[in-house]
């Protein structure tokens, strides 16, 4: 036999090839592929578009706000620590824990009537307990000289604020999964107090000390999820 | 074991079967032309699926968030970019092996030509940002090996009688293999193209990223395997009826029943795409036991296979030993595999399965001494008696082999470094933005 130098189909189809095989092998596979673009296009069209468009919910976070709170007398070049873990049964109740509210209150209660305020300054150490430390919107120190409250704020949940979101793709139980977790805001919170203790009149009644109360917020969410 | 523990363990399989069998094809220099270059691009096959297949795994058991910056980006390139190396090594073995498409040098130079132009094409469509679209034809490697293979296959097994011998039905059994290990996941499949089931329609290539084009065409390309196979089950069935059987006829006849049983277990799941794989659900067993089964353990046992029994290794008595060795090792990583997965499914007490995977890889080992001998014994040729016309000679030079070798470890370096920059530059990030906005 000479070697068809030219093209393999000339040997492929020879006169001794199972050509109505191979062609019946050609018609069926076409078949298949009409018959798939037909139930794509036509049969199935709506279901197979309806499947691609992106569905969007609606994510909204219902809170809870649990406040405990606890006084303590602080002397003054004397800090004071005090600490707060959430209670673990609203762990179960939630989806998760969003953020922690703290407020730092006093009033000059020592020395003369009409002293001025003691100087209170307080900050919260970025440990002990699992939070988006890093978050900007976080305020983890402050002071007052006025006896006003000092509002301090840590976000505890990645991403929380509180606000609804729009959400296209994914299923709601993808969703509410994504903003379920009981790990954020497990652990001690723990809040550093200083004071420092201003007395109008060196003879006399000393100030040498302040009561402060620490206000412990905790805002727990539950999400609510619907298509939009 | 966790689907993607599969998924690993077919990498490392696949990794191992190519870096080892790169060793021994490379030292047989006495094959034809057209098997020493398909013996090749086996190796190299074997080597990008595995890569990539390890980058599908970290990438489904980072749980394939999306998010600005995150570490999927550079596997999700990874196994997007090895898959294209994967598709035009397959295209380039279909030309070849078992017999070759292209009859003179010429033809060979335009046809890789072709096929290194459409490889550029598809990598620099990935890169610019029309990655995963219609444009790069995903799926054409169906057709294009389905067609070669299936003509092949069937001019071979139903050669006329009278020139029918051991090597027809060689060239047959050859091109039938590199079929299943193509397309054999797809047959699984065959009763939900039929009956329009959600979990083949549904078919998801890359989870939200694909465009719906790329979806469509890549069913049409299933669609046409499954016609082809549907075709070659009914071949086989006359054939084992004729008292003509083979291995390649029990394997349909195996895929399309395992199908046919898949579709009362898949038919209410929404999909079957082999990333839906796992152990949680029924469907989801079965997924991890079929198609999963067939990328990660048969794929490598089905190519080892095809080396060894058409003689593409160097089995001489010198590299003998080294090949048994590869074997061994071969088969205790797959038969530690199918123990695992099984007591994924049907948890076993630790001792009980030390105990089991001891006794099955003693099996494993004592049947590979036997088998081993009977593969590279058994008559390999696809020449003796063949009509000199399927065997065009053309003189390849040594240094193209050593070119090829070289320049796909390249190509592979150069992959990791696209998909670390494609990671450090957010582009997947942006690509699947601009999917869920329905952009191209």
């Amino acid at each position: 036999m000479i070697l068809s130098d030219e093209t393999i189909l000339q040997d492929l189809f020879s006169e001794d090839a199972p050509k109505k095989t191979i062609f019946a092998l050609y018609g069926v596979v076409m078949l298949m592929m009409s018959y798939h673009a037909l139930v794509y296009f036509v049969v199935d069209a709506e279901k197979i578009i309806a499947r691609n468009d992106v569905q969007e919910y609606s994510v909204d976070f219902l809170e809870n706000t649990s406040i405990s709170s606890e006084s303590r007398v602080v002397v003054d070049g004397e800090p004071e620590t005090l600490e707060f873990t959430a209670d673990e049964n609203l762990y179960t109740i939630f989806n998760g824990f969003g953020y922690l509210e703290i407020t730092v209150s006093y009033a000059e209660t020592g020395g003369v009537l009409g002293g001025s305020c003691d100087t209170v300054s307080v900050d919260i150490p970025p440990t002990g307990a699992s939070a988006d430390w890093q978050h900007p919107s976080n305020i983890l120190a402050g002071n007052s000289d006025d006896c006003s409250d000092i509002n301090l704020y840590i976000v505890i949940f990645q991403e929380y604020n509180g606000e609804s979101l729009t959400i296209a793709g994914g299923d709601p139980e993808a969703i509410t999964s994504q903003w379920t977790n009981n790990e954020y805001g497990s652990g001690t919170f723990s809040i550093n107090l200083n004071v420092d203790a201003t007395s109008p009149n060196p003879v006399g009644p000393q100030d040498d000390d302040e009561e402060i109360t620490v206000t412990w917020s905790a805002h727990f969410f539950n999400v609510v999820i619907e298509e939009k | 074991m966790a689907a993607t523990d599969l998924g690993l363990i077919g990498a490392i399989l696949m990794i191992a079967v190519g870096a080892m069998t790169l060793y021994f094809v490379r030292n047989n220099k006495k094959l034809m032309w057209n098997q020493r270059l398909g013996a090749h691009i086996i190796c190299w096959l074997f080597l990008a699926k595995g890569i990539g297949s390890a980058a599908a795994s970290f990438l489904i058991a980072d749980g394939v968030l999306f998010d600005s910056g995150g570490y999927w980006q550079f596997t999700f390139s990874l196994l997007w970019l090895m898959d294209i190396l994967f598709t035009t090594g397959m295209l380039g073995l279909c030309l070849v092996f078992p017999i070759p498409i292209l009859r003179n040098k010429k033809h060979l130079k335009i046809a890789f030509t072709a096929i290194a132009v459409f490889t550029a094409y598809r990598i620099i469509l990935f890169m610019v940002g029309f990655g995963v679209t219609i444009l790069e034809l995903s799926g054409i490697t169906y057709l294009i090996c389905g067609i070669v293979w299936g003509t092949v296959y069937i001019r071979f097994r139903l050669a006329p009688v009278e020139k029918r011998n051991q090597s027809t039905e060689n060239i047959a059994l050859a091109a039938g293999l590199l079929l299943i290990f193509h397309l054999g996941h797809i047959w699984f499949s065959w009763p939900g193209l039929i009956l329009r089931a959600e979990y083949f329609y549904n078919l998801d290539l890359m989870d939200g990223i694909s465009h719906r084009s790329v979806e469509y065409f890549w069913q049409a390309c299933y669609a046409f395997s499954i016609g082809l196979g549907m075709m070659l089950c009914a071949i086989e069935v006359k054939q084992l009826v004729n008292g003509r059987a083979n291995q390649f006829t029990y394997a349909m006849i195996t895929y399309f029943t395992l199908g046919f049983i898949g579709y009362t277990i898949l038919s209410s799941a929404s999909d079957a795409f082999w990333w839906a794989s796992g152990e949680q659900t029924l469907a989801q067993i079965w997924i991890t036991l079929t198609s999963s089964m067939h990328f990660t353990i048969l794929r490598p046992l089905i190519g080892m296979y095809v080396l060894l029994r058409f003689g593409l290794f160097d089995t001489s008595e010198d590299m003998k030993p080294k090949a048994k060795m590869m074997v061994i090792i071969l088969i205790v990583i797959a038969t530690s595999a199918l123990l695992e997965l099984v007591q994924a499914i049907v948890p076993m007490n630790e001792m009980l399965s030390a105990a089991l995977l001891g006794i099955i890889v003693a099996f494993g080992i004592g049947w590979e001494e036997r088998s081993f001998d009977n593969i590279v014994n058994a008559p390999s040729s696809m020449r003796d008696g063949v009509e000199d016309k399927w065997y065009p000679h053309i003189e390849l030079e040594e240094s193209l082999f050593k070119g090829l070798d070289i320049g796909m470890a390249l190509l592979v370096s150069a992959f990791l470094l696209i998909a670390y920059l494609q990671w450090q530059t957010n582009a997947i990030f942006e690509l699947a933005v601009r999917r869920v906005n329905g952009e191209w």
